[in-house]
């Protein structure tokens, strides 16, 4: 069976039992819709319940095309029998004859472009690598893995499980037609709320400006998830508002379980449920209507598709709102350093040198954060306009409402959510105006073709080149194709031939993931990692290698307790210790397996100070402030005269106090500051290092000629104690002897 | 009615309890001493030896600049026209400065005869020049007093006329094979 026939199975199988699900429950709740929203909102409200019921199947490891094959057959046959297959409601009235073939037209060119791009090979930055990487291991292991080296397994995967469905039977390219699928629900959707609220022309422009935008088909086209969040957050304001009108108590249950896949979609969607809750409990206070039982309910059926992420973050990595919140739950998964690194990092893209620049670069040039709306979008300001309607201050809150999170990150792609709105908005002015909005459209569409975008955005901007009919038949093989417009495939395929089955690889920078089996370690995505990254660098960066000694004397003491406590504050330098040292005259004391030491913060890797290597050092991961500490209890007195602390260079603001816990229990100030020197750094660090990442079980190391070190791996290769066994492209694959 | 809204009532504390449950959840307070790794021990494995040949694993260390990272026919590797490179010395007396390059026969056409000139630690030990091109050794002692043995020292070779790609902005030197001090 050729390779296009699973990939369309994959994803329509998905789509058909979403669609299923969707419709037996709005047939279970009664609820009267128009035709088309029938259809669109049952996919939507279908989507979550299959995401819901994925979850379950991947918690309990029943990931199995039979199962899946069996339970979706099963889900659309008791639809069919329950009639929720058939469309019940009336149609809508037509759009008028020339915003119908204009809407037809275009939408039908674009839907051909996008669709042969969704099956072509999956080739998006961020969806083959951990969109899929993560997909394709809960394939293997046929639910979820207690994945805790990888911050992005921690974040809700909502149509990620949607994905997961589509892939077991279609792999890649059937995961991201499923995200292509609510690219195309969301204009439906927009534009029969607006038929259905009497502004069908505008509903018409709307729809296509945001179709067209070319950051929507991109990243609609891929497998991320932007789009679908879109939809979700669309379908959430279209049921208010018919509650709005209707008062039917049903659509609660749509609206609350909608907000909570909001969130399950993704975190910054988290913004639906309070939305809702603000807006139900506002009608009901003007209506002088009970408030708190319906919110309850919608908060209620929330929780139903929000706590199981939680939950699962909680069990895996103690921490329910992993990877944010990491000093509010502390845990050794994700350092609190990387978290406001990471979020700053989000807020200020590096090539951006003032915020002004963004109305630009996401409209016309597209690079700097990462692909544009298009430039018809610069006109977005006069959809304030608006406001003088009910239906325009309706969708301008909600652009408020659901961009408000856009400055926790600034990338193009987040400004998807709050598109439809502000389309909608920008639709009811310019229809007012002859012949304004078909023009718009017409320009918007020959703008946003992908050939015609670098009339005027960036070259390197994130877009769809061309149509790919032949790619999305395979006509032209996967292979073939990804070797030639993706490096990272290839060297995703090298690592499956070259690294054994059960292989771990270590990398600073991510690779395309969903195309291998091994596991991959990314420096940045966990704090295992970052620490191994740590000791990589150690014999690389002269500042990080324990050339800093600081020494502690007193006169001798029997003594329970030894605690360096940190008495400086402020600053951007994390502290570390790569070994503490107790001495007695020249004799260093033997540490004991009754000793116990203690750190805070980060506990977890006090061991790292008393292992005895050069190469690892016990690190707060936070910011320096008083009050951090490291502690031996001896279990038994002993008498100890000077302390000595190895330290890096990294770090020059650290200000340290030795304090003492005697027999009786009383705590004394030993020393209040070191004696300092200067040592040089240790032969044979470089094969330490590579040692301790082999203790951590990795025995492969995959350098990018632009990583950090890349060189000094390259020509100390001997020294590193590493063999190159292959290279593709800029990527080089060492073997740790 | 009451009774109706209990169960909802009742669930959501429920589901806040569990979230301030998970913020409870108990950090290991202390830790045994570790298995200690050996003391490093033995020379440095990385440091740079009086000599390299360009077909060396290392010998990329030994360059500072204008040396390609590109070898040649497994043996050798285009200079620019000023290369230089770093060697570290156990010793200072009795040191000869070695160098076997060869002038390319495609690159002597263009440009005929070639003045080199040596230099160690910035001081000028020679300037020759070569009127045919092919394979060539220069050798020639290094005065004790301008090496050091406690930090690198350097060498550099200046070309006089490099030659120049006709459409590129590429220079070319010497074809450099092994460099360095022998005794």
């Amino acid at each position: 069976m050729p390779q296009a026939f699973y990939i369309l199975f994959g994803a329509a199988f998905t789509v058909l039992v979403a669609f299923a699900l969707g419709g037996f429950l709005l047939c279970v709740l009664g609820l009267r819709l128009y035709r088309a929203e029938e259809r669109l909102l049952a996919f939507v409200a279908g989507s979550a319940l299959l995401s819901g019921v994925l979850f379950a199947l991947a918690a309990l490891h029943l990931i199995q095309k039979g199962v899946l094959l069996a339970l979706g057959l099963a889900v659309i046959v008791l639809a069919a029998k329950r009639g929720a297959l058939r469309p019940r409601g009336d149609s809508f009235p037509p759009l008028p004859r020339f915003w119908k073939y204009l809407f037809a037209a275009v939408f039908a060119v674009f839907f051909v472009l996008y669709f042969t791009n969704a099956m072509a090979p999956e080739r998006s930055p961020d969806g083959s690598s951990y969109h899929l990487g993560l997909v394709a291991r809960y394939v293997r292991e046929r639910g979820f893995a207690r994945i805790t080296t990888n911050m992005y397994a921690n974040l809700s995967q909502g149509i990620e499980m949607l994905f997961l469905h589509a892939f077991v039977f279609g792999r890649h390219s059937a995961a991201a037609l499923v995200h292509f699928s609510f690219l195309v629900a969301l204009p439906l959707m927009m534009l029969a709320y607006a038929k259905r609220f009497g502004f069908p022309q505008p509903g018409a422009a709307g729809a296509l400006f945001f179709f067209v935008s070319p950051v929507v088909g991109v990243d609609g086209i891929s497998a991320y998830n932007d789009v679908a969040v879109a939809a979700i957050l669309f379908a959430i304001f279209y049921l208010l508002q018919i509650w709005d009108r209707e008062r039917t108590p049903a659509l609660l249950v749509l609206i609350g379980l909608l907000a909570g896949f909001a969130y399950a979609a993704k975190y910054t969607a988290f913004v639906a449920l309070p939305y809702a809750l603000a807006f139900l409990g506002w009608k009901l206070y003007r209506a002088k209507q009970p408030v708190l039982r319906p919110l309850l309910k919608v908060t209620l059926l929330a929780s139903l598709m929000i706590a199981p992420w939680m939950v699962k973050n909680w069990i895996v990595v103690d921490n329910p709102l992993s990877p944010f919140f990491n000093r509010l739950f502390p845990n050794p998964y994700v350092h609190v350093s990387f978290e406001e690194e990471y979020a700053r990092g989000m807020r200020n893209y590096p090539e951006l040198k003032s915020y002004w620049e963004i109305p630009l670069e996401a409209t016309v040039r597209g690079r700097v954060l990462g692909g544009l709306l298009g430039p018809l979008f610069l006109l977005s300001p006069f959809a304030l306009f608006a406001l003088r309607k009910r239906a325009g201050r309706q969708l301008l809150l909600a652009t408020a409402v659901f961009g408000s999170t856009y400055a926790a990150n600034i990338g193009t792609r987040f400004l998807i959510p709050p598109a439809p709105f502000v389309s909608l908005a920008m639709g009811l002015v310019f229809v007012r105006l002859p012949d304004v909005a078909p023009t718009l459209v017409i320009a918007h569409a020959v703008f946003s073709w992908p050939s015609h975008i670098l009339w005027y955005a960036d070259r390197q901007c994130w877009r769809m080149e061309r149509w790919q009919p032949k790619q999305a038949l395979r006509i032209e093989s996967e292979e073939s194709w990804l070797n030639f417009k993706m490096p990272s495939y290839s060297i995703a395929r090298m690592i499956e031939t070259l690294v054994p089955p059960g292989g771990k690889v270590f990398t600073l920078t991510q690779v395309a993931e969903a195309y291998t089996s091994r596991e991959i370690l990314v420096a940045y995505q966990a704090a295992s990692n970052h620490t191994m990254g740590d000791i990589l660098w150690t014999p690389i960066i002269r500042d990080y290698s324990p050339t800093w000694h600081h020494t502690f004397r007193f006169p001798p003491e029997r003594l329970r307790k030894v605690r360096v406590v940190q008495t400086a504050g402020g600053g951007p330098h994390l502290w570390s210790v790569s070994e503490m040292r107790v001495y007695l005259g020249d004799r260093e004391l033997r540490r004991e397996r009754h000793w116990r030491l203690r750190a805070q913060p980060n506990p977890w890797d006090v061991q790292l100070a008393f292992d005895n290597s050069p190469v690892t050092r016990w690190r707060s991961w936070e910011r320096l402030r008083p009050g951090m500490f490291l502690e031996i209890d001896f279990g038994t007195a002993d008498t100890v005269d000077h302390v000595l602390l190895e330290c890096s260079r990294d770090q020059f603001n650290i200000r340290m106090r030795l304090e003492g816990q005697l027999p009786s229990g009383e705590w004394k100030t030993l020393d209040g500051e070191s004696e300092q020197s200067f040592v040089p750094a240790p032969h044979g660090m470089r094969r330490a290092a590579t040692e301790e990442l082999k203790a951590r079980g990795v025995n492969y190391l995959l350098i990018h000629d632009f990583d950090f070190g890349a060189d000094d791996l390259r020509i100390w290769a001997s020294a590193w104690g590493i063999e190159r066994i292959g290279e593709r492209g800029a990527g080089k694959l060492y073997r740790i002897k | 009615m009451m009774r109706r809204r209990l169960p909802l009532s009742a669930a959501m504390c429920a589901a806040a309890a569990t979230l301030m449950l998970a913020a409870c959840k108990s950090i290991p307070d202390t830790y045994a001493p570790p298995v200690q790794r050996k003391p490093l021990e033995g020379p440095d494995d990385t440091a740079l030896r009086s000599f390299v040949n360009m077909n060396d694993p290392e010998a990329e260390a030994y360059v500072v600049r204008d040396v390609s990272k590109t070898l040649e026919s497994g043996t050798w590797r285009w200079t620019g026209p000023r290369p230089e490179l770093r060697f570290s010395l156990s010793a200072t007396a009795n040191q000869k400065l070695r160098v076997d390059f060869a002038i390319a026969e495609s690159t002597f056409r263009q440009t005929g005869p070639v003045t080199l000139t040596f230099t160690v630690n910035g001081n000028l030990l020679d300037k020759v020049r070569y009127v045919s091109h092919g394979e060539k050794r220069f050798e020639k002692p290094a005065p004790a007093s301008w090496l050091r043995t406690d930090v690198h020292n350097y060498v550099s070779i200046e070309v006089d006329k490099p030659w120049v790609a006709p459409t590129e902005r590429t220079r070319l030197g010497i074809i450099l094979i092994r460099a360095g001090f022998v005794q």
